[in-house]
């Protein structure tokens, strides 16, 4: 991949990342039940790799905490997420990335939402609607060649290049 | 021997015969060598082998003269006979091609005959170019004709020399088409070979260059099993080494290198950078600046793309190399301005990126001056002088956010830093100091930026890599500035942290600027004392105390005065307080002792050892009971003196001999000797012998233990050192007090690996064997027993340091006491304490005797007796045997563990099921998570128990196991797929319960492992 070849934000603002969550004394008691809460949505999507950049979507602000609500005694989890440019040909891979990390690293009982950040992308109402459909969802991760490049996202892998 | 007549008859009968020839070489060698055979009779015989109608038996003839040949010493032959044998080799080329194998060995053992003169050599050399097609041969044949070729270049390069323009084609038609890695790497260290021999390459470079240049980049996945072991790494080594060898390659390699790099392929650029940098050491100004502004396109490419860490990296590095080559050593017109025009398009393509601090392409841009900068004193002044402006008045402006204000003092430091190492840049009239001023002001805006604790955060760290591009003046204000903010209450303790650092670096380099302009205003803190509101803040200041305390001009005045509070503290102030402050001396007292003036200052100015004991005896005689931590911590500071001073000795005999008998007998004064200003109710407590009934010099062992931890070794005169063993025992045994007795237990241990090897030794061990049998009898009490185990282990751990025999006894006894009903689990968890480290105890910084290995011994010693009981036993001994095994194995390096992971492995499974008890699967889990973390080979065959088992263990159990139990998973998951796929999907399933568990720190893991394992097999995954 070169530059001005096929990146369509050539240099994104990269934003500074989030401390580790800050731990509670009742976090080791095995006596206290932790809810789910927005920070560890968040946590879980937020190392997730943008697919043309080497930096994390936390880095880019696609996702942040405030972005990830959590209703977990009604077992609904909404996550916003915002694309670096109005016109971001990746946002539904990105939105992806997102609904397929949710899939696999939170309990079944939640209904998930993933949608745009109202007003953040030129063909947001389509998008929405394309990764609020079920049906389509699961046929898109049939096809080996876009799981394989939703995977590459979403792996637990050192991050390519560092910032700083 | 036989005779010569009855061998030469072998050798001619050896056509029809069916003879070994390996056997006959053996048998008529040591006839040649001595000279009762002359090789012309062995030739003349074997005229029926080698003028033989079958070319099998000529063939065989050959081999043997091949055979002979070789064992020759090296001046056997004279002028004649290796004039004779060329001319007969030379022959035999010509013959059929299965004959030619054994005549290469036969050239490649002549050769190195010292008499053969060059023009032989060069006429076997011109023999095989023109007789043989080498690539039509087997491997090894090949292989021996380069071998062949090597040694001549090697040791006969005037020969070949006179060879002229027909020894390169000769050459490269030699090796051309290549393909077994082994001969490679003999093909790649003869062309070496040919290059550093000095030989003229022209005409024929580009065709040497291509013959080799061929296989760049190296692609080879070593086949299974492979004899040889030929690693990528030395193909791909070998081949940078021959293009890296001569500058006439460079206009050749460098375009190759220029397209390898421009591919898709990670490990092609990857070799093609590091190929570069090699070549750039080699690689003449006049050559590489051809090449500059295209590889200035491609290296910055990779830079900015920062697809993958370790292609910029190398990319940045090789960009140094280029520069580097360029503008240092003998250089041109030509070369400083193509550095120049590329150091020019560089500057102006990221000073626009550094406007954007924000923004990704910031750190690409900085990375790439950077390595600029680093390359040669003349970009570094260029770059700096554009850059540092830049960046400095970018820091000034208040309408960034506070990230950008971040970013621009990392960037702006990390290109000081690399400036800083040009020293002449940094001389007074130097290009830095010019612009040290705007610098300053920008880190001093940082530091007393109210944008937020990030800013003065990110500038605490990247403050020290600036100190050396900074004159006296602005760090004199800098060590002002930090200690103003070190002492503000409102300072975050993180905050605080960076600055501390911040300060130790600043005294490492400029300790006066420390000593005048930081220390004062710490030490008036320290005597006028801080707010009482905030006891934290007093904490703070003394941290920071000590950790400045690097050398002896700022330990000095720091130490005295700590001292000084420290004394008055324990009169008039609380003892927590007290103790506070010792353990900052003990902390300052620990890292002065590395620096041998602080330490002389210690031991002799201070007299250390004097003030500590004399405070611990008003310690114990002004509280009750004295108050534990103060005094550990005391002990501690005594036994780091005691362990620094080159002769404790007399000091270690006096206290033993006190404690011992007293004053009455053999002290001679000794009370006085060791505290001169003592009051009479300090000598009483001084020169009162050990007793656990004396509650106030019980306290006195603490003391005892850190001098005779402490002491070199004990020395063959101290004679009274056995009662004190029988003393220390009977207190350990008898005390209440858990902490003194462990203190005992110590002491004991500390005796025990100290004394002579000699009777001592073996009279003490004996007195410790039946002291301990004794007491460990099953009718004594349950305490008293435990004490005594107490003992047995910690004499075990003393004896197995020290690498003695003596040991055997105390493993056994440890071993035997597994099946003790009573003791049986408090004695499997006392392995643990044989092989995990003391932070002082038997430690070689305590002058422990410690044999080398001694860990491994004593693991190898057990692991065999505790797996046969595991297996033959049942009940609570194999459970015993099963938590034994368990708390060895974290302590133990993974080298040591490795030949035994196969038979571990199983006594350890079996603990992952829930039906043992919650002692056993909670150190099983945990042992077998840090296992598989290392090894998880071996746990390939029991995947079918194990998953299971281990899945089971995340849900219903205490959250340590859970935890650790999904650690195991996530470690497994690294195995191959192939056997990993079979069980992914139950895997899958069977971690669902886990991502709702009612804990986060285990939903944590479970979520992690749970996507390890669903990338195993899949598409873009593993």
């Amino acid at each position: 991949m070169r530059i001005g070849d096929k990146l369509e934000n050539l240099n994104p603002q990269v934003f500074a990342e989030a401390d580790q969550r800050k731990e509670n004394p009742s976090d080791w008691d095995d006596a206290v039940r932790d809810p789910f809460d927005g920070r560890e949505v968040f946590d879980l999507i937020r190392s997730i790799r943008d697919p043309e950049h080497p930096l994390t979507l936390e880095q880019l602000n696609v996702v942040s905490e405030e972005q990830c609500e959590v209703d977990d005694a009604g077992n609904h989890v909404k996550v916003l997420f915002t694309p670096t440019i109005p016109h971001c040909s990746m946002a539904s891979l990105i939105g992806l990335s997102v609904r397929l990390k949710l899939l696999h690293t939170l309990p079944c009982r939640f209904k998930v939402d993933v949608v745009i950040t109202p007003g953040s992308h030129a063909s947001e109402a389509a998008i929405n609607k394309q990764l609020a459909d079920k049906e389509r969802v699961a046929a898109a991760f049939e096809n080996p060649d876009l799981l394989s490049v939703v995977n590459k996202c979403i792996a637990p892998r050192p991050l390519a290049a560092s910032v700083g | 021997m036989a005779p010569a007549s009855f061998l030469l008859q072998r050798l001619k009968s050896l056509p029809e015969s069916s003879e070994d020839v390996d056997s006959l070489v053996r048998d008529i060698a040591p006839g040649v060598c001595g000279r009762e055979v002359t090789l012309q009779e062995v030739v003349e015989a074997l005229g029926p082998s080698l003028t033989h109608e079958r070319p099998r038996e000529r063939e065989v003839g050959t081999q043997f003269l091949a055979g002979v040949l070789g064992e020759l010493p090296p001046a056997y032959l004279n002028p004649a006979e290796a004039s004779f044998m060329t001319a007969f080799l030379v022959d035999r080329l010509r013959d059929h091609h299965t004959v030619q194998p054994a005549v290469f060995l036969s050239c490649l053992a002549l050769v190195k005959q010292e008499k053969l003169r060059d023009a032989e050599v060069q006429s076997l050399v011109e023999g095989i170019f023109r007789e043989v097609q080498v690539q039509s041969h087997t491997v090894s044949d090949r292989r021996t004709v380069y071998s062949f070729l090597k040694y001549c270049l090697c040791n006969r390069a005037s020969a070949l020399k006179e060879l002229g323009l027909s020894l390169l084609p000769g050459l490269v038609a030699a090796i051309e088409g290549e393909s077994d890695p082994r001969n490679l790497l003999v093909v790649f260290s003869l062309v070496t070979a040919l290059i550093q021999s000095g030989l003229t390459l022209q005409p024929f470079v580009e065709e040497l260059f291509e013959v080799v240049a061929a296989y760049f980049p190296i692609e080879f996945v070593p086949p299974r099993g492979d004899p040889y072991a030929i690693q990528v790494e030395d193909l791909v080594l070998g081949l940078r080494r021959v293009l890296a060898s001569t500058p006439l390659f460079a206009p050749y390699c460098l375009p190759l290198l220029q397209e390898k790099l421009d591919s898709d392929l990670t490990s092609a650029k990857l070799d093609s950078l590091h190929t570069l940098v090699a070549c750039c050491e080699v690689y003449g100004a006049e050559d590489v600046h051809p090449h500059t502004r295209p590889l200035w396109g491609s290296l910055r490419r990779e830079v900015m793309d920062g697809a993958n860490k370790d292609v910029e990296e190398a990319a940045l590095s090789a960009l140094t190399a280029v520069v580097h080559v360029l503008e240092v050593g003998l250089t041109t017109a030509a070369s400083r301005a193509a550095a120049a025009t590329l150091i020019e398009a560089a500057v102006a393509e990221c000073e626009c990126h550094l406007r954007a601090p924000e923004q990704r392409l910031m750190w690409p841009s900085t990375r790439l001056l950077v390595a600029l900068v680093v390359a040669a004193p003349g970009p570094a002044a260029t770059i700096t002088s554009k850059v540092v402006p830049q960046l400095a008045s970018q820091c000034l402006k208040s309408d960034g956010t506070a990230l950008a204000h971040q970013n621009t003092l990392s960037s702006l430091a990390m290109v000081l830093e690399a400036a800083t190492k040009h020293p002449h840049l940094l001389l007074e009239d130097g290009h830095l100091s010019q612009l040290a001023g705007p610098v300053w002001e920008a880190f001093h805006h940082g530091l007393s930026s109210d944008e937020g604790p990030q800013v003065q955060t990110a500038t605490l760290a990247s403050l020290p890599p600036v100190f050396p591009a900074l004159p006296s003046s602005h760090l004199q204000q800098a060590a002002q500035e930090l200690t103003a903010l070190l002492l503000d209450p409102s300072s975050s303790p993180s905050l605080r942290e960076g600055i501390k650092k911040c300060l130790v670096r600043l005294g490492q380099q400029k300790p006066e600027v420390i000593l005048k302009h930081a220390l004062p205003p710490l030490l008036e803190t320290l005597r006028t004392g801080t707010n009482p509101s905030s006891g934290e803040s007093e904490v703070q200041v003394l941290e920071s105390l000590a950790s400045l305390a690097c050398s002896k001009a700022v330990l000095a005045p720091v130490l005295t005065e700590m001292w000084k509070c420290a004394q008055t503290l324990l009169t008039d102030g609380p003892l927590e307080c007290f103790h506070c402050y010792l353990s900052t001396i003990a902390k300052m007292v620990k890292s002065s002792l590395k620096d041998n003036e602080s330490q002389q200052f210690l031991l002799e100015e201070w007299r250390g050892t004097q003030q500590i004991l004399t405070m611990i005896i008003r310690l114990i005689q002004h509280s009750h009971p004295p108050h534990t931590p103060a005094l550990l911590c005391l002990a501690t500071i005594l036994r780091s003196l005691i362990a620094s001073e080159s002769t404790p000795q007399a000091l270690v005999q006096h206290l033993v001999t006190l404690a011992v008998h007293g004053t009455e007998e053999d002290s001679g004064g000794a009370d006085t000797l060791l505290l001169p200003d003592s009051t009479p109710e300090m000598k009483r407590l001084l020169t009162t012998p050990l007793d656990y009934t004396d509650p106030s010099g019980s306290n006195m062992l603490y003391a005892l233990e850190a001098v005779v931890s402490g002491a070199q070794n004990l020395s063959e005169e101290l004679t009274c050192v056995l009662q004190l063993l029988r003393k220390v025992r009977v207190f350990g045994a008898s005390t209440g007090d858990a902490e003194l007795r462990e203190v005992a237990v110590l002491l004991h241990a500390a005796a025990i690996n100290k004394l002579q090897q000699d009777s001592q030794l073996s009279q003490a061990e004996e007195e410790a064997q039946a002291d301990v049998e004794a007491d460990l009898d099953p009718a004594q009490p349950k305490e008293k027993r435990l004490a005594a185990l107490l003992v047995t282990t910690w004499t075990c751990k003393a004896l197995v340091v020290r690498g003695s025999n003596l040991q055997q006894w105390w493993t056994k006894k440890l071993l035997n006491l597994l099946e003790d009903p009573e003791l049986g689990v408090a004695t499997a968890r006392s392995f643990e304490t044989v092989v995990k480290e003391h932070p002082y105890a038997l430690s070689p910084a305590c002058h422990a005797r410690t044999r080398l290995l001694h860990r491994q011994r004593f693991f190898e010693g057990v692991v065999r007796p505790l797996v046969d009981t595991f297996s033959t036993s049942k009940g609570s001994l194999k459970t015993c045997c099963q938590v034994a095994l368990c708390s060895l194995m974290p302590h133990l390096p993974q080298p040591i563990l490795a030949p035994h992971v196969d038979k571990v492995l199983p006594v350890v499974l079996q603990g992952v099921t829930k039906n043992e008890g919650q002692v056993v699967v909670e150190s099983v889990v945990e042992t077998l998570a840090s296992l598989l973390q290392h090894s998880p080979a071996p746990a390939t065959q029991h995947l079918s128990f194990l998953l299971p088992a281990l899945l089971s263990l995340t849900t219903n159990q205490p959250m340590a196991v859970r935890t650790k139990a999904l650690e195991c998973l996530d470690a497994l998951a690294t195995l191959p797929t192939t056997s990993l796929l079979p069980y992914r999907d139950d895997v899958l399933q069977g971690l669902k319960a886990a991502l709702d568990d009612h804990k986060r720190v285990v939903r944590h893991a479970a979520a992690s492992t749970r996507t390890v394992w669903i990338m195993v097999g899949a598409p873009g995954g593993s």
